[in-house]
């Protein structure tokens, strides 16, 4: 398997291309934008973007996935079964993608949204806007925060240490990295609205 | 871990035998003849358990292309890399001391928990690289692009920044004490629960760093 990560000046965020090498169907997370450098990227590995996987259906975050589909005629897997009007696969927590020979297992993370899943493949782990190295994702009230708190230290910090955190934004990270300094302040669910 | 016997990586290198025919281990002949093409290190993947700094040396002598390496715990000193590529490496509880890394560039590799000693980075590009929760001493990152990069964690004392880009990278919940940041670019640059001790920014647009979120939950 090969990993490429993607950083866009313009959204200041991250995508995600996965596939074989020599060359074949690839999977790609979170196309907040589909540039001529991603363009150039696939094309060099030559790749073709069979699948999209989103750990988010914002709307506003998803101009690429517009690009995209013009391009590709790829898969789209996301929380909700309608992403930008067009059909999507929905996921549900607990499920495992089988992408291109790889198992991707999706966690969803309550608390950032119904639409927020993140994915679990042998070592790397994509938080998408639910967390990045040292943060939480925005949310609009206090349970929301609780609820997002609990669902990272559960689901995500208690993955095995030396897993890879590949978020939407942000630098990359480690689990290990994250148990040690991720700020994890907030109460438990329940006790935020005792 | 490994601790290098000479002085030098370089010479290490330089005194290497010549013969074509020397004996290295299996696992250090497969790493030299497979195909290095930005492939990622896989963090379950068992590190090579001996000749690690030798490893290191044959490749950057062979390769200026470098990925897909998982050597954490490495312990390396008086090292010199200039030209190298590296994308996607391990590093991990590395120790490094006395070393200078000119003109390389580093993607997505990860130094977590690691010792930086003495150690001087000139005009190296650096992206999605991870420095979180590493004890740096008397480190110097002069005329480098640090787009992006994870310093989460840091306790750097003694540290120079200068000339360089710190596009979204983070500093939060890190100890930077002594610390100068001169003439670099801090557009969202974070420094959430950071503790600043005599720390300078000089020419640098302080203004665009974040320095606190709202949060009013």
């Amino acid at each position: 398997m090969n990993l490429y990560s993607h950083y866009s000046f313009d959204t200041l965020s991250n995508s995600y291309l996965i596939g074989p090498t020599g060359g074949g169907d690839a999977v790609l997370f979170d196309p907040a934008t589909f540039d001529v450098p991603l363009l150039e990227l696939v094309e060099k590995q030559r790749y073709y973007v069979r699948f999209v996987v989103l750990t988010h259906c914002d709307d506003t975050r998803l101009d690429g996935l517009r690009t995209l589909r013009r391009v590709y005629d790829c898969t789209v897997y996301a929380a909700h079964a309608t992403v930008l009007g067009s059909p999507a696969i929905p996921v549900a927590d607990g499920q495992v993608l089988d992408l291109c020979g790889k198992p991707f297992r999706a966690i969803a993370m309550p608390g950032k949204g119904s639409d927020s899943v993140a994915y679990h493949l042998d070592g790397f782990v994509f938080t998408g806007t639910a967390m990045s190295a040292g943060e939480y994702g925005s949310v609009p009230n206090p349970y929301a925060k609780a609820l997002l708190l609990e669902g990272i230290r559960t689901r995500i910090l208690t993955l095995p240490e030396e897993t890879v955190i590949l978020p939407c934004h942000g630098p990359p990270s480690t689990v290990a990295l994250e148990r040690e300094t991720f700020p994890m302040e907030a109460p438990t669910p329940g006790a935020a609205f005792p | 871990m490994i601790l290098l016997p000479v002085p030098s990586l370089q010479s290490v290198v330089r005194e290497r035998p010549a013969d074509p025919l020397r004996t290295v281990s299996p696992a250090l002949e497969f790493r030299r003849h497979r195909r290095y093409d930005r492939t990622m290190f896989n963090p379950h993947e068992s590190r090579t358990p001996s000749a690690e700094a030798e490893e290191l040396a044959l490749l950057l002598e062979d390769r200026r292309f470098i990925s897909d390496l998982n050597m954490p715990g490495l312990s390396l000193a008086g090292i010199g890399i200039r030209g190298n590529s590296f994308y996607g490496c391990n590093f991990a509880s590395m120790t490094i001391a006395n070393a200078t890394v000119t003109e390389c560039s580093l993607e997505l590799c990860f130094f977590p928990f690691a010792s930086f000693t003495d150690v001087t980075f000139s005009n190296v590009k650096l992206k999605n690289c991870v420095f979180g929760a590493s004890r740096v001493v008397r480190m110097s990152f002069t005329g480098c692009n640090v787009i992006q990069c994870n310093f989460n964690g840091l306790q750097a004392r003694e540290v120079v920044f200068d000339d360089c880009d710190l596009l979204h990278s983070r500093f939060n919940s890190a100890a930077l004490r002594e610390v100068r940041f001169e003439n670099c670019n801090l557009k969202e640059t974070r420094l959430l629960r950071t503790a600043i001790t005599e720390t300078e920014f000089l020419y640098s647009n302080q203004e665009d760093a974040i320095f606190a979120m709202e949060d009013s939950w």
